[in-house]
C-alpha cells in the first residue's frame, strides 16, 4: 500500500536514459513517475514475428456488428467482414473507415491537440511488411447516428514497439459506438505502442470503448489525443485485465458545454501494473464532465490513476469531478494516485476524491449471516466492485447494437 | 428447540460486557417478544446468535435443535436454520437482489443435499413473496439495499426469510421506521411464516404497536443485558403504561 515502494526518482527512471522515450508521443518523464516502466524498458525493441491468419483466428473475441481486425498494427486480409471490404473498396473505405498510410517518418508522434491536427507517426514497427513496414493508419469516420465498431487489436508473439494507429473522427449527427479490444497471441511478450487521434464535432457523440485483456506478459501503451468541440460528447470506457504493463493515456481539449464522461475499471494482479493517465483542459464551460477509476488491486499489483484538470479562465461554470476508488484485497497491492486541480476561472465547481479499503466487515458478515461461506462472499463483493464499471460497457454493447 | 443459557458476552476489541446471563428457550412455532430500552443489549443478542465476530461469548451455551451453536461459524448457523433480520440492513453495491437471493438460497439447498434452484424457478417463487410483500419486481434488479428506503430495505429482509424458511428467525426492530402500512405488509408476512408452525421467533422491538399484529405467545423485557422479566401480552401493555422504569422496579 506504499507509494515509495514503486515510485522511481526522476534520476532513476530508465526511461530517461535510454531512447525508449522516442517511440512515445508523450515522453516526459515526469507523467512516467507513478508507473514501474522498467517492463517497457526490458521490452525494447524486439523484432516482430510473424503473425498467421489461423492463429489470429483463434483468439479473436465473440462480437457483434461490424468488426475491424487489426493484427500487428495491419489491416488484415482474409479476416472478413470490414477487412475484406476495406480490401474490396477502391477508394480505401467501407462502412466508415477508411484506412491508408499518410507518410510522416518523424518518429515521434504530434499528438498534443493544442498544436493542431498533425498526424500521426509511426511510433514502431508493424506487421506484414516486417522491417521497414509502415503502420496502416486507419480512420474512421462517422457521420450517422448508432454506428457500432469493434476493432480488434492483435499482438504477435514479439514484437516491440509496434505501432498500431487509429484516426477518429465524428462529425456533426454522428454517433458511434466504436470498442477497441487488445488480444495477443498466448504468452505474447509484444509491446504494443498504440496512438490515437480523436475529434468529436460540435452535435457528435463518441462513445468510446477500450477492452484490454493481453496475455499478462504483453505489454500496451495507449496515447491518445483527443479534441472535443463545443457541445461535443464524447465518453470512454476503459477495461483492463490483463497485461504486465498497460497505460492508457488521454490529452483532452474541451470546448464550451461538452459533455465528457471518462470511466477506467481495473483488475490488478501480481505482476501487473495498470495505468491510467488523463489530462484534460476546459477551454470553455463544461457542466457534465467527470473522470472515475475503480480498481481492484491485489498480490504485487500496481493500480496507477493520474488525473489532471485544467479549467481556463474562459471555462466558467465548470463542474467537474474525479474519483478513484480502490479495492485492496491485501496489503501487497499498491496505488498511486495522483489528481490535480489547476483552476484559472473563479466560478467553478471542481472537487477530486478517493477512497482505498479493503473488503467491508459488515458486509461480509451480512453475507455470511446469509449462509454464504466466507469465501464464496469475498468473491460476492469483489465480483460487485467491479460490476458496476463492466455493467457498462456490456450495456454499450447491447444498446448499440 | 434454540436453547440460551446464561449467556454472557463482551465486545471483542474492548472487553466490555455487554450480555450479563441471558436464558431463554424457543421452540418451533412459537414468537417470543423482546423488549427493552436502547442500548441494553438487544441487538447484541441477535449478532452473537448469528456468529458476529465482534463480540466474545465469556460464558453460557446455546444449543439449536440440539447442535452446539456457539462451535459453528456464522454461515454455517445460518444454513442450519438460523436468521437475523437486521435492525440496520447492509447495502451491498453491484449485488443485484435476484442473484443474491439465489446464491443464498442455493448455498442452503447445497446443505441440505438439494440441487440448485434455477433461474426460472427461483424468479417465479421470488415474484410470488414479493407480490404478498408488496414489493414490485423491479426490485429483482436493483442493488440490495442500495437507495431502499428503511421501510424497502425491511421488506427485503422479510422476503429473505420467507425464501429461506429458518427454523429459528430474530428479528431486530424489523417495526422501526416503518409505516403503519408497511408494518402491516411486514407483520402479514412474519404471520404467514408462523402459520406452518415449524419457525421460532424472536422478536426484538422498541413499541407495542408490532405486537398489535404479531401476537406473541412471550413478552420479555430485556434491561442491562439480561431478561429482567418475562410473561405474557399482559407485560407489554404494561411497558406502554408505566415505562420501562415502573416495570423492572415491580
Ligand atoms: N460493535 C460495537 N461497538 C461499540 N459498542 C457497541 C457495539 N455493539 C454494542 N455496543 C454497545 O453495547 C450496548 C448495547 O448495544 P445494542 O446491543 O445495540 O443495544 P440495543 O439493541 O438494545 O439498543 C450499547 O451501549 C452499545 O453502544
Ligand atoms: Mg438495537
Amino acid at each position: 500500500m506504499t507509494m515509495a515502494e514503486t515510485l522511481l526518482p526522476a534520476a532513476e527512471n530508465p526511461f530517461l536514459d535510454n531512447d525508449l522515450a522516442r517511440y512515445l508521443p508523450a515522453p516526459k518523464a515526469e507523467t512516467w513517475r507513478m508507473s514501474t516502466v522498467r517492463p517497457l524498458k526490458e521490452a525494447e525493441t524486439a523484432e516482430i514475428d510473424r503473425l498467421q491468419d489461423i492463429d489470429i483466428e483463434r483468439i479473436l473475441p465473440v462480437l457483434q456488428g461490424d468488426v475491424l481486425v487489426m493484427a500487428g498494427g495491419k489491416v488484415t486480409a482474409g479476416m472478413g467482414g470490414v477487412n475484406e471490404g476495406l480490401a474490396a473498396s477502391k477508394t480505401g473505405g467501407y462502412a466508415g473507415v477508411s484506412y491508408g498510410y499518410e507518410a510522416d517518418k518523424r518518429r515521434r508522434g504530434e499528438l498534443t491537440p493544442d498544436k493542431g491536427t498533425l498526424p500521426l507517426a509511426p511510433l514502431g514497427q508493424v506487421a506484414d511488411a516486417w522491417r521497414g513496414g509502415e503502420p496502416d493508419r486507419v480512420r474512421v469516420f462517422c457521420d450517422k447516428k448508432c454506428q457500432l465498431l469493434h476493432v480488434v487489436h492483435v499482438l504477435p508473439k514479439r514484437g516491440a514497439p509496434i505501432s498500431d494507429l487509429l484516426d477518429i473522427e465524428v462529425a456533426d449527427g454522428g454517433e458511434l459506438t466504436l470498442i477497441e479490444h487488445f488480444v495477443g497471441l498466448a504468452d505474447s511478450t509484444a509491446w504494443m505502442n498504440a496512438a490515437r487521434h480523436v475529434r468529436v464535432a460540435t452535435g457528435g457523440k463518441l462513445t468510446h470503448g477500450v477492452v484490454q485483456n493481453l496475455p499478462f506478459t504483453a505489454l500496451l501503451t495507449l496515447t491518445q489525443g483527443v479534441m472535443m468541440a463545443d457541445s461535443a460528447d464524447y465518453s470512454l470506457q476503459i477495461i483492463q485485465n490483463g497485461a504486465c504493463f498497460a497505460r492508457v493515456e488521454s490529452d483532452i481539449v474541451c470546448g464550451a458545454e461538452v459533455a465528457l464522461d471518462l470511466q477506467a475499471v481495473q483488475h490488478v494482479k501480481t505482476g501487473q501494473t495498470h495505468d491510467v493517465t488523463t489530462r484534460v483542459r476546459f477551454n470553455g464551460p463544461a457542466p457534465r464532465a467527470s473522470v472515475t477509476q475503480r480498481n481492484l488491486v491485489e498480490g504485487g499489483g500496481l493500480s496507477v490513476f493520474q488525473g489532471k484538470y485544467h479549467v481556463a479562465q474562459a471555462a466558467q461554470k465548470t463542474d467537474a469531478y474525479m474519483r478513484c476508488e480502490n479495492l485492496l484485497l491485501d496489503d501487497r497491492a499498491v496505488v498511486n494516485q495522483k489528481p490535480e486541480l489547476e483552476i484559472y476561472a473563479d466560478d467553478v465547481k471542481c472537487s477530486h476524491g478517493a477512497s482505498t479499503g479493503g473488503l467491508s466487515d459488515e458486509q461480509l458478515f451480512y453475507l455470511k449471516a446469509r449462509g454464504l461461506p466466507e469465501e464464496v462472499a469475498r468473491g460476492l463483493l469483489v465480483e460487485a466492485f467491479m460490476a458496476a464499471g463492466r455493467e457498462r460497457m456490456h450495456d454499450l454493447m447491447k444498446e448499440a447494437t | 428447540m434454540l436453547d440460551i443459557k446464561e449467556l454472557y458476552a463482551e465486545l471483542a476489541e474492548d472487553n466490555k460486557a455487554i450480555l450479563k446471563g441471558v436464558s431463554l428457550a424457543i421452540k418451533p412455532g412459537e414468537v417470543h417478544a423482546v423488549m427493552g430500552p436502547n442500548g441494553a443489549g438487544k441487538s447484541t443478542l441477535g449478532y452473537v446468535l448469528a456468529g458476529r465476530e465482534d463480540y466474545t461469548v465469556t460464558t453460557g451455551n446455546v444449543t439449536m435443535d440440539g447442535q452446539d451453536l456457539l462451535e459453528m461459524d456464522a454461515d454455517a448457523r445460518a444454513r442450519a436454520g438460523l436468521f437475523l433480520a437486521f435492525q440496520y440492513p447492509v447495502e451491498l453495491p453491484g449485488v443485484n437482489v435476484a442473484s443474491f437471493l439465489r446464491t443464498c438460497l442455493n448455498a442452503k439447498r447445497a446443505e441440505n443435499g438439494e440441487e440448485p434452484m434455477n433461474a426460472a424457478v427461483f424468479l417465479k417463487l421470488a415474484r410470488a413473496e414479493m407480490a404478498t410483500l408488496g414489493m414490485s419486481d423491479n426490485f429483482l434488479q436493483r442493488f440490495v439495499n442500495v437507495g431502499f428506503s428503511g421501510g424497502e430495505k425491511k421488506r427485503l429482509e422479510m422476503l429473505q426469510m420467507a425464501l429461506l424458511a429458518p427454523k429459528y428467525a430474530i428479528l431486530d426492530e424489523t417495526d422501526s421506521g416503518l409505516d403503519i402500512d408497511a408494518l402491516r405488509i411486514v407483520a402479514e408476512g412474519v404471520n404467514r411464516v408462523r402459520e406452518k408452525g415449524t419457525t421460532g421467533f424472536l422478536i426484538i422491538t422498541h413499541y407495542q404497536r408490532l405486537l398489535d399484529y404479531i401476537k406473541p405467545d412471550f413478552v420479555h423485557v430485556f434491561a442491562d443485558g439480561k431478561i429482567v422479566k418475562s410473561g405474557g401480552m399482559e407485560i407489554a401493555e404494561a411497558l406502554e403504561k408505566e415505562g420501562y422504569s415502573g416495570v423492572v422496579a415491580a
